[in-house]
This record gives structure tokens, C-alpha cells and sequence, in this order.
């Protein structure tokens, strides 16, 4: 009687103990994955942020440099273009296809960019324009943020993926049906693209 | 510097995850240490109470070990070892209550103003915008900004044990004279303190430590009484004094583990904001200017406070078994192996004459437009009260000490060094005997810096020996 008394009440706490294992292994697994996937969302916000920017980078540059028409039209044409491909992987999350158009686009932005900053180089009074100066740290800071954002991405991503592989959590991973975050990867034919974008000259 | 076990022995931006399990690794041994340490003093007052009972009751020493297995002692024990419990446990709630102020409460005890959203100041703004791209990189909400103007020297914080009221601040000093890639670099290591919780860490073992002094405040009310008994009192003077001792010995041995914690979590923030930013060169780049720079990482003003919050600060120079940093050369070396004394040495003489400008230097590497006529902003002459903030004073360049502090001034009277205008960057003045096997090169070696900088600097300086290089 009392040793199958003791035998239930072992067996109670045992299943107790997994049951609270098992929430809080469920409730940890979904925390990095809030994460990773609040970081894929910043991405999205940091490319807004610089697309907005170059409106105003426009308006500081034209006043001092109206020669160079044909390299101001280029840049509004590829920041309408990285919008579209924005907007659409923003309604298609995740949609290889679509994300592979918005890195197209993306790295014809930051090419016509970087030939409009060298362009600015030959405008002394441009460069030292106060309001050029401070565009030029904007300019700085969401590229950073850009590259940041991926980096922070696949950061995150990396621990969820840890997290979902390794004992003990994989058991409830499994259970729960936790799947594997992809990190952020340019595809090798696009490469060429993001290798050449960024030529500023001294 | 080959003592951490690894085929490479620096921090780069591929194997910081290596470095950074490494001081976790040392964290908890230190932890265990420390927990093994809060038991052997337990373990000692238990020790004191069997000897008084001993005595009190006429029993001779030896006997104890078979008394003990007897169990006579039990009851005693159990008191003791609760009584200590909770003395040491009430002790170190209330000091844990009393230290958590929100982070914002410690920046304006350090003379803090806080950076507000919208700001315009160049150098202000640059801050923000570096702040905001770590707390992307770090996924780690974005505290409140604070600086502190008045301070000429490269330093930096992070404040406060909830992510909800942490802060972060930095010295004028720093916003000067860094440059963008180095800020960044120090926001990072800050960050990492949030990311890691280390201020939390830090705030519980100063609990704990504060509850072990507890034992040696009731030994000293035990001595005092015993003091006023006369003759009567001898025993229990006694009984006090060896617990004043055992508690001040577990103060000491807590606060020697303390700090070998605080050092690793230093070295840990060191490897977190190499992943952060993926590059050392930064934060190489800081420290090398922290300990060259003449005003260092000292805080002129509010000495008492840095004291206080020490252990929260991103650079520090004292090294002993008490400090909360690893020395700043072993810093510095775990980041780029490539740099001795030596070249610390010419750096800081270096700087004395013409102390480093972070804007000029972006300019130079292309981060930054070109604007001669920017005047950074200096730190107020005295603590300006009632301005939030002072006025960028025309004309003077660098940080300006209070007087009779010898901080060089090299270049008085002479115009801001333009960019642009034949002299782009640092130089010794001519004639000057200054060491420097290397012309236009921005740190004297031939170290891993990247090509990026003396390109830039060599295209500025028309140097004709370095074009040869490309």
C-alpha cells in the first residue's frame, strides 16, 4: 500500500517536473524566435528609412550641381526601383524569388549611389555644405543599419537554430514543431553585384 | 598572449563566439569560487561556535569531532548556519534594493546631460545614429543617450539593471576625439554589458559582499558590549574579534573573486562588440587612444562617483587583484597581437603634441564629408550648472582641463587643421625630434591596419613614398 503510494507520488512529481520543463523549454524557444523574426522586421524598417533619405540627399545636391542631370534622374529611377522590390518583399516575406529582385534592386541603388557621391567630390562647396555634411552621416548610419540589421538577422536566427538543435530543448523543438530559421544569404550569381556596388573615390 | 588555449590568439571577426564562451567559462568558475566561498565562511562561524560551546561547557578541543558525530552540536549548528544565512541574506537584499536605482539617476550623478531625440549637434547626432546602429546589431532596445561634458577624457558607460531604464553614456572626450569607427566600437562593449547582464550580476555579488560585511558589523556591536562588561567580557571580546575576522576575510576573498568576474565580463564585452561590429580594429583603435591620450580615461570631475561606479566604466588603469578591468595593453593585444608597448609609447607621444581628432580622421578614411569649418563642441570650463548645454567655443580645439593640469595644447593659435589644405591629418610639428620610422601612416607600425587608411591619408598628403605602395 504505501510503497505504491510513494511509486505514484514519484511518478506524479517526475511528470510534474517534465510538464514545467516542458513550458518553459516552449516558452524560451518562442522568445528567440520573437527575436530573430522582430530582427528580419528591422531589416525592412532600415531600407525604408534610407530610401527616404535620398529625396532629401537630392535636394542638397542639386542646387550645386545641375550638370549632372543624367546621375540625379539614374538614382531617383533606382530608388523607385528598391522601393517596388521592397514593397513587394514585404508582401511576400521569405519568397526566394522575390527577396533575390530586392537584392537586384538594392545593389543598383548602391551602385548609382556611390557614382553620384564620387560625382559630388568634384563640388568643394557641396562637400563642405553644412547640410551635405550631416546627410552624409545619415547616409553612413543606415547603411550601417542596413548591414547591421542582416547581421543582427542572422545573429539571432543563429541562437533559435542553437537553441532548437541542442539537448534538451530539441525534444520539445520537435514536439512543438520549432522550424529552422535560414540565415540571410546573398546568392552566389547576385554576388558580382554587391562586390561592386560601393565605389567612392579619393 | 598565447595563454587562451586557441591556435589564434586574437579576437577577430570570425572567432569571437570562442572568446566570448571563454570568459562565460571563466564567469561561472569564478561564480562557483564564490558560492564555495560563502560556504567556507559559513563553515568558520560554525567552526567559532563549537570552540566557544567547547569552552563554555569545559569540554577539551579533541573531543569535539566525536561530540559532533554524537550529535550534541546539531541543534547549535543548525543555528548558527541560519543565523549567518540570514544575516548575510537580509544584508544583501537591502543593499541590492538601495543600489537599483534606474540607470538615468547614476548618469546625473556623473554630471550627465541627456541627449534628447531630435538633436542636430553634429557630434551629438553621429552618437545617436552609433547608439541606434548597435542596438540594431545587439537586437537590444535603445536606452537613453546621455554625455558628459565636462570630461576631456575617452570614457563610457552603461547604467541600470533592467534593459526598461538602462542608460549610456559617454565623455565629451570620446565624441571628440574618437572616430566614428571607434565610438562605435565603445557603444558596442557598452551594449554588450546590457546584452550580457552584467550590471545585474555585478549589483547581486556586491550584495553579497555587502551581507558578509554584515557578519563583521554584528562582531563589532559583540566587541563593544563585550568592551563595557570588563573582565566578564573577555570571552565574548573574544568570540567577536574571530568573527570580525572571518567576516573581513570573506570581504576580501569577495571582492578579489568580484573582480576577477568583472574582469572577464570586460573581456566578454571586448569579444560581444567585436561581434557587434564585426571588425577590431575599433576597439583596438579606442583603447590605443584611452591609454595614449593625456587626459586618458579619467573623469575630472565627480571623482568620488567614478570611483563608485568603477566597475561600470569602459576603460580603467589601474591593475591589481582589485581592479575591475584586465590591464588596457592585454586588451589592446587580444585585439591586434601586433602592438607593443613600444608603439603605445610613440602613440602617446604622439597624441601629446597633436591630441587625435575622430572627425578629421573619418574624413581621411571616407566616412565622413569634408567641412573645414566644423568646430566640435568643448567641454565647459568648470561644471556648468543650469547649461544644459555649453556652447561650442570658437577657436579653442581640444578639450581644456581645469588649470594647473598639464594638458598639452599644442596647436594655440594656430587654425583648426584643415582637411584639404596640404596638412589633413595629425603631424608633428617640423623639426621635432618625434620618432617616426613611418610617415603618413596613422598608427606608428606596420601592423594590420587596413590599406584604407593609408590611402586616404597618403591621396591627402601627396606623400610620394607611400604611392609607391599601391
Amino acid at each position: 500500500m504505501s510503497t505504491s503510494l510513494i511509486i505514484v507520488i514519484v511518478i506524479g512529481v517526475l511528470l510534474a517536473g517534465v510538464f514545467f520543463w516542458l513550458i518553459a523549454s516552449y516558452n524560451s524557444l518562442v522568445a528567440v524566435r520573437n527575436r530573430y523574426q522582430n530582427a528580419f522586421a528591422q531589416i525592412d524598417v532600415q531600407l525604408q528609412r534610407r530610401f527616404d533619405l535620398i529625396p532629401n540627399l537630392i535636394e542638397t545636391v542639386k542646387k550645386y550641381m545641375s550638370h549632372e542631370r543624367e546621375t540625379l534622374e539614374a538614382v531617383v529611377a533606382a530608388r523607385s526601383m528598391a522601393q517596388a522590390g521592397l514593397n513587394a518583399a514585404k508582401a511576400q516575406p521569405g519568397n526566394p524569388e522575390v527577396m533575390a529582385q530586392l537584392s537586384t534592386s538594392e545593389g543598383q541603388l548602391n551602385s548609382v549611389l556611390g557614382r553620384l557621391l564620387a560625382v559630388a567630390e568634384g563640388y568643394p562647396d557641396l562637400k563642405a555644405s553644412q547640410n551635405m555634411m550631416q546627410l552624409s552621416e545619415e547616409l553612413t548610419s543606415t547603411e550601417n543599419k542596413v548591414a547591421f540589421a542582416r547581421q543582427g538577422f542572422n545573429d539571432s536566427a543563429m541562437i533559435y537554430n542553437t537553441k532548437r538543435e541542442t539537448f534538451p530543448t530539441m525534444i520539445a523543438a520537435g514536439i512543438f514543431g520549432f522550424k529552422q530559421a535560414s540565415l540571410l544569404e546573398i546568392p552566389v550569381e547576385k554576388r558580382h553585384l554587391v562586390q561592386e556596388a560601393p565605389k567612392v573615390q579619393f | 598572449m598565447n595563454d587562451n588555449g586557441y591556435g589564434n590568439p586574437q579576437v577577430s571577426a570570425v572567432n569571437f563566439f570562442e572568446y566570448q564562451n571563454k570568459a562565460r567559462r571563466g564567469t561561472l568558475r569564478l561564480s562557483i569560487l564564490f558560492i564555495f566561498g560563502v560556504a567556507l565562511t559559513v563553515v568558520a562561524v560554525n567552526l567559532l561556535v563549537m570552540v566557544s560551546l567547547a569552552f563554555i561547557y569545559n569540554m577539551p578541543l579533541e573531543d569535539i569531532p566525536t561530540l559532533l558525530i554524537k550529535g550534541y552540536f546539531t541543534k547549535a549548528l543548525i543555528w548558527a548556519t541560519l543565523s549567518v544565512l540570514l544575516v548575510v541574506g537580509v544584508m544583501s537584499l537591502y543593499r541590492i534594493v538601495s543600489l537599483r536605482g534606474g540607470g538615468g539617476e547614476i548618469a546625473r550623478q556623473l554630471g550627465g546631460v541627456q541627449v534628447p531625440e531630435d538633436v542636430q549637434e553634429f557630434t551629438l547626432r553621429r552618437y545617436r545614429n552609433v547608439v541606434e546602429e548597435i542596438a540594431i546589431a545587439s537586437g537590444v532596445p535603445m536606452p537613453e543617450l546621455y554625455v558628459l561634458e565636462n570630461e576631456p577624457g575617452i570614457n563610457a558607460f552603461a547604467a541600470g539593471n533592467k534593459p526598461e531604464n538602462t542608460v549610456i553614456g559617454v565623455t565629451r572626450g570620446a565624441l571628440n576625439q574618437l572616430n566614428r569607427e571607434e565610438l562605435q566600437a565603445v557603444i558596442a562593449h557598452e551594449f554588450s554589458h546590457i546584452a550580457n547582464g552584467d550590471m545585474r550580476i555585478n549589483l547581486r555579488f556586491v550584495g553579497i559582499i555587502f551581507g558578509i560585511m554584515g557578519l563583521g558589523i554584528i562582531a563589532g556591536w559583540i566587541m563593544r558590549i563585550s568592551l563595557r562588561r570588563g573582565k566578564d567580557g573577555i570571552p565574548t571580546l573574544i568570540f567577536g574579534l574571530v568573527l570580525l575576522i572571518i567576516g573581513y576575510v570573506g570581504v576580501l576573498f569577495g571582492k578579489i573573486i568580484k573582480a576577477g568576474i568583472s574582469r572577464q565580463r570586460e573581456y566578454l564585452a571586448d569579444a560581444s562588440a567585436v561581434q557587434f561590429t564585426r571588425q577590431s580594429r575599433g576597439l583596438s583603435g579606442a583603447l590605443m587612444k584611452i591609454s595614449g591620450v593625456p587626459a586618458g580615461a579619467k573623469l575630472r570631475d565627480h571623482k568620488d562617483k567614478a570611483q563608485e561606479f568603477g566597475h561600470m566604466l569602459f576603460g580603467k588603469g589601474v591593475s591589481s587583484i582589485f581592479a575591475t578591468h584586465p590591464p588596457m595593453l592585454k586588451r589592446i593585444q587580444r585585439l591586434n597581437p601586433n602592438i607593443s608597448k613600444e608603439d603605445l609609447e610613440n602613440m602617446k607621444e604622439h597624441w601629446a603634441q597633436q591630441p587625435p581628432n575622430g572627425y578629421l580622421e573619418d574624413v581621411a578614411l571616407g566616412f565622413a564629408a569634408e567641412a573645414p569649418s566644423y568646430p566640435p563642441r568643448q567641454p565647459a570650463q568648470q561644471s556648468g550648472q543650469g547649461q544644459p548645454y555649453p556652447q561650442p567655443n570658437q577657436g579653442q580645439l581640444y578639450p581644456q582641463p581645469s588649470q594647473g593640469q598639464p594638458y598639452p595644447q599644442p596647436n594655440q593659435g594656430r587654425p583648426y587643421p584643415q582637411p584639404g589644405q596640404g596638412q589633413s591629418y595629425p603631424q608633428p610639428s617640423q623639426g621635432q625630434p618625434y620618432p617616426q620610422p613611418n610617415q603618413g601612416q596613422l598608427y606608428p607600425q606596420a601592423n594590420r591596419f587596413s590599406n584604407l587608411q593609408t590611402r586616404s591619408v597618403n591621396k591627402k598628403q601627396e606623400n610620394p613614398i607611400l604611392t609607391t605602395n599601391h
